[in-house]
């Protein structure tokens, strides 16, 4: 018989029951005063279960999601961004590097002079 | 998407601080060890990875930074009706203090299953979880603090003075 009270204990909690179990818990007035007596345990702990943490609990969670977990989240997330920036960086650098070989390609004899600068030794040089 | 921190605390740190309450009996204690939970879950949440039992992994977390408290401090829960911020009649207060006393005396693992399910709303799948045992298990065990509880309600000194200045106001 105890363990068909079980199932009342179960029911409370919103767990899945036997319901044969369940009616022939109900059935008995032995099971009827159990159940309400479950039913008025949860209505004085229901009471009780309002408590608040004080103000500086929140105060200490400020202060702690300040000073831990802001260097925890920063390292978190600078090695990721840090990642991608030396890729982009690669990246850039790399398609600067092919525009200017294929400049250099496309044009291969040097510019014509704009102005000609010529040297006499014994008059320029001072 | 892994929730924050953040995010974690603000779901959960009322239920894990009313279990730690009800388990320690000290509301200073109650509020360190729910403030390590949430700076354990801050250093370690890569470790996060099943969402949908979130809740269990937490108050795993809570349970073990207890029990580790607890096995230093050689300390046993001490009974007091905690959490009400409303004065309560005299007779209320004396249940009360009789229903923290038998919970005080359950079990460890009893009292855990009990205040998880009653306080917390988990179910007995997630309950197992957190305390290694099968759903069937916590589902005995509960049945068993209910009906240790169950006693004090009924005791004739307490039921005398609770109900009868409940009828008379």
């Amino acid at each position: 018989m105890a363990e068909d009270f079980e199932v009342l204990s179960a029911v409370l909690d919103g767990e899945a029951v036997d319901i044969e179990r369940l009616k022939s818990a109900l059935e008995d007035p032995d099971g009827r005063r159990t159940l309400v007596a479950f039913v008025q345990l949860r209505q004085v702990r229901a009471s009780e279960a309002r408590a608040l943490p004080s103000q500086d609990f929140y105060k200490r969670r400020h202060a702690e999601e300040i000073s831990s977990g802001w260097s925890i989240l920063k390292r978190r997330v600078s090695l990721p961004l840090a990642a991608a920036a030396i890729l982009v960086a690669m990246l850039i650098g790399s398609l600067v590097h092919v525009d200017l070989i294929r400049q250099r390609g496309a044009n291969p004899t040097p510019p014509a002079p704009a102005r000609v600068l010529r040297f006499e030794p014994g008059v320029d040089w001072h | 998407m892994r929730p924050t921190s953040a995010e974690l605390f603000e779901r959960h740190h009322l239920a894990i601080y009313r279990y730690l309450l009800k388990t320690t009996g000290s509301p200073e204690t109650a509020e360190d060890i729910t403030q390590d939970v949430f700076v354990r879950v801050l250093k370690g949440l890569d470790g996060y990875e099943e969402r949908d039992q979130e809740r269990s992994w937490l108050f795993r977390i809570a349970r073990n930074l207890r029990c580790d408290r607890g096995r230093r401090e050689h300390r046993q829960p001490t009974p007091s009706p905690l959490g009400d911020i409303e004065p309560l009649e005299p007779a209320r207060q004396d249940l009360q203090l009789s229903l923290a006393q038998a919970l005080a005396g359950l079990e460890e693992d009893d009292r855990d299953m009990f205040v998880l399910a009653e306080i917390g709303g988990l179910s007995y799948a997630e309950i197992g979880v957190i305390c290694d045992a099968s759903p069937a298990a916590v589902r005995s065990r509960i049945y068993r603090a209910r009906l240790a509880l169950r006693a004090v309600l009924e005791s004739p000194h307490i039921s005398e003075r609770t109900f009868v200045r409940g009828r008379h106001g």
